[in-house]
């Protein structure tokens, strides 16, 4: 765009339309690490003790339409081809790569990952200016405004956001810093889904609402759209703030999804009333333990309630340094439906850019990241029990915690070349296995 | 206990071996898979025909972006061999957002198809067991058909000239499932010549070109026979009437077009043959850009082959040349 514009062919500062894309490409590598057990009782979730090569390749095309005055279509088609360390099994908030999905495969998948409206409505208090971006028309609005978007996104578009964490392709490669890993937010098995958002924006305030539709069945792709009886609503409240001259945001969020999903302490019960009711011999939806000495979730599946609430946190330090920090606070009664497997999260970082070594576009992060189980979630995968991602079937009870570092060296802006370590402890909250280390590469190029 | 009458028992026994028969034959029964069953060729953004290309982009850097919505109505429909019909696809809606890129001679554009809702009938013809499509947005919520991207270039001919010609490829990337007649899950290709002029108020179009198509599923019916030659002719005319705003301009035409596979050209069971009758409205240009509504109604005149017995065609049209750009 910015080309166009050079030519005098398009004016950035007040688009009709855009178009951008990405290309990123991740390969991660994971040795071999010490295991006291892996799939025990025929539990089929756990992380392979192998050595392991993974990789995702995702590219993106984002178009933006101005159709009238407020009014804003934005179309994003995508491809993704992916190979996940051990089927995406054996990781709660600490999977590696958060361009994974649960229905990828190593043959590139096209899909419309969004396809939205969004109407800004003007309250006044001065004119701000937006930035030519992806998902973002270059032009002006009003400081204090109203915000809906319907249609089919992520809400991570809008919720959950932090500026020094959120951007996978340039920031930290684990999911468990892209937002709250134990906010089980409603989405399909690639993570979006339909719906609307609310945001009103007034000056420093904004308050942000938004329901959108949940899988059918945990963790799959087809979606329910009766929105009136299943839905995964999200507010957010933020405040932007200045601390010793440099900006911050501090945000709450609360969660509340009503979906079809299993709770922990019902699947345990049933089992102990009938051990016919067992992991092994459910014919409904269900992951494929071969574990008939473990409860199972999919006997105990009906519509349910799992809530949530946490806070965010954004600090600038200096010019070249910020700082994060989350926490978040689900029931944890209930199985994951779309995100992770975690049921409590907190993390903590630092990401800088360049500038003191004399490259300003260059980033550099180090960030850990603990999860953590309810007590009802922990007996559920000691007795043997699995859900969409975890469950080696028994369970030394500890945080899955991740400590991560990268480095991105940026190329003419467009292009840019990360390393990445991961150490990851506990994984599938289990101490008797792990820990592990996970190394990353990243190409990331965009226009 | 009850006994059975003698002719009653008879009958039982009849019925029990035909009901044998027919379970045999069922299990017999060969799969059919699904494919690309789309026939619609739609215009790349700012031409002024649903299915044809007027080859009216202008010389300078230009643009454009179409949504449409289209509903196909038993666009497969197979003998069943018992004197019956098996309407496989019953129902096709889809919704396409298409752009394009025009400068000079040349134009790229890229079409995303998503499925919204397509549904029919499962059953047996001829031998062949068939499953119907089941698409929709909640179990496809992200599902795109194949993409289309393509390249036309103007040979002759200016966008004002009467007569224009143009050669023009499209590639089909394979996207979605063949279990929802959304893909042939292979790569396929088109090139066609096309040729447009204006005469008057009148705008006349055509080509004729060759799909080039992998998937042969034949003999199985409805299905695929490899490469296909493409056809069709359109033509318009221009109104202003009265009762619309200043500087809008309405046409109103037939489109007619169709395929038919090389293998067995004209053939009854491998030819599509339909026509749409056309109208759209173009308002006033308004900081160079031009916003245009099209309307399609029309029916398979041979609806076999993945022309539908009735289709509607709706479509949202915004084009024009770049800002700053002069013709």
């Amino acid at each position: 765009m910015g080309l166009l514009s050079a030519r005098g062919l398009h004016a950035l500062d007040d688009e009709r339309w855009n178009a951008y894309g990405q290309f990123t490409w991740i390969s991660s590598f994971k040795p071999a690490f010490a295991a006291a057990y892996t799939n025990l009782n025929g539990s089929p979730n756990s992380l392979s003790p192998e050595a392991e090569h993974g990789f995702t390749a995702s590219a993106t095309l984002f178009f933006g339409l101005r159709l009238w005055s407020g009014g804003e279509l934005y179309y994003v088609p995508e491809a993704i081809s992916e190979r996940p360390f051990s089927g995406l099994h054996g990781l709660a908030g600490a999977i590696q790569n958060f361009e994974l999905q649960k229905t990828g495969d190593s043959a590139p998948q096209v899909y419309r990952s969004r396809a939205y409206l969004k109407q800004t409505f003007g309250l006044g208090g001065g004119e701000l200016a937006h930035d030519s971006d992806q998902q973002q028309l270059g032009g002006r609005s009003a400081r204090r405004r109203i915000v809906v978007a319907l249609g089919n996104f992520s809400i991570l578009d809008f919720l959950g956001k932090n500026a020094f964490t959120s951007d996978g392709r340039r920031q930290f490669f684990s999911i468990g810093f892209m937002t709250h890993a134990a906010w089980d937010f409603a989405a399909d098995a690639r993570g979006y889904a339909w719906g609307g958002v609310v945001e009103v924006t007034l000056d420093d305030w904004a308050l942000r609402l938004g329901r959108m539709s949940p899988p059918v069945n945990p963790n799959q792709l087809p979606v329910g759209l009766r929105l009136d009886r299943y839905y995964g609503d999200a507010l957010e409240v933020e405040h932007q703030h200045t601390l010793f001259g440099q900006p911050g945001a501090v945000r709450l969020l609360g969660f509340r999804n009503r979906e079809v999903m299993g709770r922990f302490d019902d699947a345990v019960a049933a089992y102990d009333r009938d051990h016919a009711q067992n992991a092994a011999a459910c014919t409904a939806f269900n992951y494929g333990s071969g574990n008939a000495s473990a409860p199972d979730l999919c006997w105990v599946r009906r519509p349910n309630v799992k809530a949530g609430v946490g806070v965010d946190l954004e600090q600038r330090l200096t010019g070249w340094l910020g700082l994060f920090a989350r926490a978040l606070w689900a029931d944890g009664e209930t199985e994951v439906q779309a995100y992770s497997s975690t049921d409590r999260s907190a993390s903590l970082g630092l990401l800088a850019t360049g500038a003191p070594w004399g490259r300003a576009a260059d980033s550099a992060g180090l960030a850990l990241a603990g999860g953590f189980l309810s007590q009802s979630h922990a007996d559920y995968l000691a007795r043997g029990g699995i859900d969409g991602f975890i469950g080696d079937g028994a369970l030394t009870q500890a945080a899955e915690t991740t400590l991560e570092a990268f480095y991105s060296l940026v190329f003419w802006q467009a292009l840019s070349l990360s390393v990445d370590y991961q150490r990851i402890w506990n994984p599938a909250f289990n101490a008797a296995r792990g820990p592990l280390h996970v190394l990353g590469v990243r190409f990331h190029a965009q226009y | 206990m009850r006994s059975i009458e003698p002719a009653r028992r008879s009958d039982l026994v009849a019925w029990t071996a035909l009901g044998a028969i027919l379970a045999c034959g069922a299990a017999r029964a060969q799969e059919a898979q699904g494919f690309a069953l789309e026939r619609l060729l739609q215009a790349a953004p700012g031409s002024g025909f649903l299915a044809h290309d007027d080859l009216r982009w202008p010389a300078a850097l230009s643009g454009g972006v179409s949504l449409s919505l289209g509903y196909a109505h038993a666009p497969l429909s197979l003998d069943d061999g018992r004197g019956g019909a098996l309407v496989v696809v019953r129902h096709q809606t889809s919704a396409d957002l298409a752009f394009s890129v025009g400068w000079d001679r040349l134009r790229a554009g890229l079409r995303f198809s998503s499925p919204v809702y397509v549904a029919g009938d499962s059953g047996l013809a001829l031998g062949y067991r068939f499953t119907a499509p089941a698409a929709n947005l909640e179990h496809n919520p992200d599902a795109l058909s194949d993409l289309a991207l393509s390249v036309d270039w103007r040979l002759l001919g200016d966008a004002q000239g009467s007569v224009r010609f143009a050669v023009g490829a499209i590639a089909w990337v394979p996207s979605g499932e063949r279990s929802g007649y959304a893909t042939d899950g292979s790569w396929r290709g088109l090139v066609r010549l096309q040729a447009a002029g204006d005469r008057g108020p009148l705008t006349w179009a055509g080509y004729l070109g060759v799909h080039l198509r992998p998937l042969d599923e034949s003999p199985v019916p409805g299905s695929p026979r490899g490469s296909e030659s493409v056809f069709g002719a359109a033509a318009s005319w221009r109104f202003t009437p009265a009762a619309l705003p200043a500087g809008a301009v309405l046409a109103v035409g037939p489109e007619l077009f169709g395929s038919t596979a090389v293998a067995a050209p004209f053939s009854s069971v491998a030819t599509a043959l339909e026509a749409l009758l056309a109208a759209r409205l173009d308002t006033a240009p308004y900081a160079g850009a031009t916003l245009r509504f099209k309307l399609g109604v029309g029916a398979g005149l041979h609806a076999r082959f993945g022309a539908p017995a009735w289709r509607v065609v709706l479509a949202v049209e915004l084009f024009g040349a770049a800002a700053g750009a002069k013709e």
